[in-house]
């Protein structure tokens, strides 16, 4: 079921960042004691475990600058799981935009797709509402990773966590926990690797803030910075990613559209959302 | 994305474009040659060769476009063009060249949109005692040993006709596949019309692709020597899933036109002082 670990760690949405406006607040827990550095590790290993009655949303946006050229492109994902079984149904859409710019070339395009997953007569059918395609097949798996979001998904989010109670974990001086209130904390990493002096050919910063409530993770928020150069005379080239995924768990649904004069496609022709 | 990694062989060229846009100037021009010599059609098979042989200065201007159908909203349709400017001027060391293409490509489905789009321009020669490729675009430039190396390498192409087979011999087609018009009376001007079917087996019965490709050239006598003056192209392309099956719609278009002139011209290497070595 790996599309549906990849889902579970997966996507976004800006919708609930008012949720976080006050991202900086709380309580800086000194000293933070090994029970609740393993409750931690266990929501994010959550993610990973977590199939159904889960809403995740979110939107990732690159910008490349350089000396010779621009690029600017985002990424956008929501995903679904509601019920099991024969109520099992699930959604999820996607959206990608981008342009590149130089002296003499340009590249720009967009793309989107939204799928529906829901059993029908011991087989399961994936519909896409734009192209207005069915497809059928009897393997779960198989229909959920034609969806492709779950490639979307690893891309939004970019980096894999390691772990806080761990002995290969993050060193104390690359997180701080805070409280938010009663079983509800925010998480701030800090990565830096490289030195962005002027013999370093790459340098990249990364903060993480990870956002768990009743032993559930509900937001993730990432921003990363990278530099690069080819030699110490060359400018640096910039890239800034930043990544804004929430999830909810509590009145998951999903309505199966009226798919009525829906085409009946193979596998190999079923539509999804190609990434950059 | 078979359209796009088509699209992204595509090219070139189109100045010319206007100045053709009559291809009906030329294309309704001449006088059919009812029953055509052997000697006539060998002196239009050997232009082909002329050209490869041909020293004198040159401009080519051409223009290309190729199209992708499909009657499927979620597979992309696609069209790429592009216009190109050449030119040669002077042989062996004292050779110098130019050229220019643009190309846009767009791809669209119901669920996606691309377009791309580029330019390029370059200059070879030899400067010093080096044998430079410069492109303006991005103010680089490599270095070759040897004129012959610079200009293979180079990609800027020889006075050629792309996609000229079919002119090797014209002796064997039937009138409806060629006809040959005098655009003089003296066998030193031609416009020639050639429509070919084709497919990817040797017999319909067992292809999955059609091709009917009409090609139309001027051709002018310079200096004494049959060369050139137009060639333009249209291969429309069909496929079917079985060969039992009945031809489908258009599937694929590609088109170009090269006009080709062969006056004196002159051409100034950039000041590349400042270029970067391209790696």
């Amino acid at each position: 079921m790996k599309f549906l670990k990849s889902l579970s760690v997966c996507a976004m949405a800006l919708a609930s960042m008012f949720v976080f406006a006050g991202c900086n607040s709380g309580t800086l827990v000194e000293n933070p004691s090994d029970e609740l550095k393993l409750a931690l590790d266990t929501a994010v290993s959550a993610m990973s475990t977590t199939t159904t009655d889960y809403k995740a949303t979110g939107i990732k946006t690159y910008d490349v600058s350089s000396d010779s050229y621009t690029m600017t492109a985002s990424i956008s994902a929501e995903v679904i799981l509601s019920g099991s079984g024969a109520d099992f149904k699930a959604y999820s859409k996607g959206v990608q935009s981008g342009h590149q710019y130089s002296d003499y070339s340009s590249y720009v395009m967009s793309s989107n797709c939204e799928f529906y997953v829901e059993p029908v007569a011991e087989l399961y059918a994936l519909y896409e509402t734009r192209s207005q395609t069915t497809m059928t097949t009897s393997s779960l798996d198989s229909a959920l990773s034609k969806v492709s979001l779950s490639d979307n998904q690893a891309e939004l989010i970019g980096f894999t966590f390691k772990s806080f109670a761990g002995e290969d974990g993050y060193s104390a001086s690359e997180y701080s926990i805070y409280s938010l209130g009663t079983d509800s904390y925010r998480v701030d990493i800090e990565i830096i690797e490289g030195s962005l002096d002027s013999a370093s050919i790459a340098y990249e910063k990364m903060n993480i803030n990870l956002y768990v409530t009743d032993g559930k993770v509900v937001q993730i928020k990432t921003a990363d910075v990278s530099k690069s150069r080819h030699t110490i005379n060359d400018a640096w080239e910039t890239t800034t990613a930043t990544c804004d995924i929430c999830f909810s768990y509590d009145n998951i649904a999903v309505t199966i559209p009226n798919t009525t004069g829906y085409v009946t496609v193979s596998s190999s022709d079923f539509p999804q959302v190609d990434l950059f | 994305m078979k359209i796009l990694k088509t699209m992204t062989t595509l090219a070139f060229a189109c100045a010319c474009l206007f100045t053709f846009a009559g291809c009906d100037w030329f294309g309704n021009s001449g006088t059919l040659i009812e029953d055509p010599t052997d000697t006539q059609l060998n002196a239009i098979s050997g232009a082909v060769a002329n050209m490869e042989a041909y020293t004198g200065d040159y401009t080519i201007t051409a223009s290309e476009e190729q199209y992708s159908y499909s009657n499927v909203s979620y597979e992309p349709s696609g069209v790429a063009k592009g216009t190109m400017v050449e030119r040669r001027k002077g042989t062996g060391d004292s050779m110098v060249g130019y050229q220019k293409t643009t190309v846009t490509e767009q791809s669209k489905s119901v669920n996606s949109e691309i377009t791309y789009t580029s330019t390029a321009e370059k200059y070879i020669g030899k400067v010093g005692e080096e044998y430079l490729r410069l492109d303006t675009t991005d103010q680089t430039k490599r270095t070759y040993t040897t004129m012959e190396a610079l200009i293979s390498g180079s990609g800027i192409a020889s006075l050629e006709v792309s996609n000229a087979d079919p002119f090797d011999d014209l002796t064997g087609y039937t009138t409806d596949e060629l006809q040959v018009y005098a655009l003089s009376d003296d066998d030193t001007s031609f416009r020639i019309v050639l429509t070919l079917t084709r497919y990817d087996e040797e017999l319909e019965e067992n292809a999955t692709t059609k091709y009917v490709v009409t090609s139309e050239a001027t051709l002018i006598t310079i200096n004494g020597t049959l060369l050139f003056s137009t060639f333009e192209q249209t291969t429309l392309m069909y496929d079917r899933e079985n060969t039992t099956d009945s031809w489908g719609e258009l599937d694929g278009k590609i088109y170009f036109l090269y006009n080709y002139t062969y006056s004196s011209i002159s051409i100034v290497l950039p000041d590349a002082t400042n270029y970067e070595e391209d790696i």
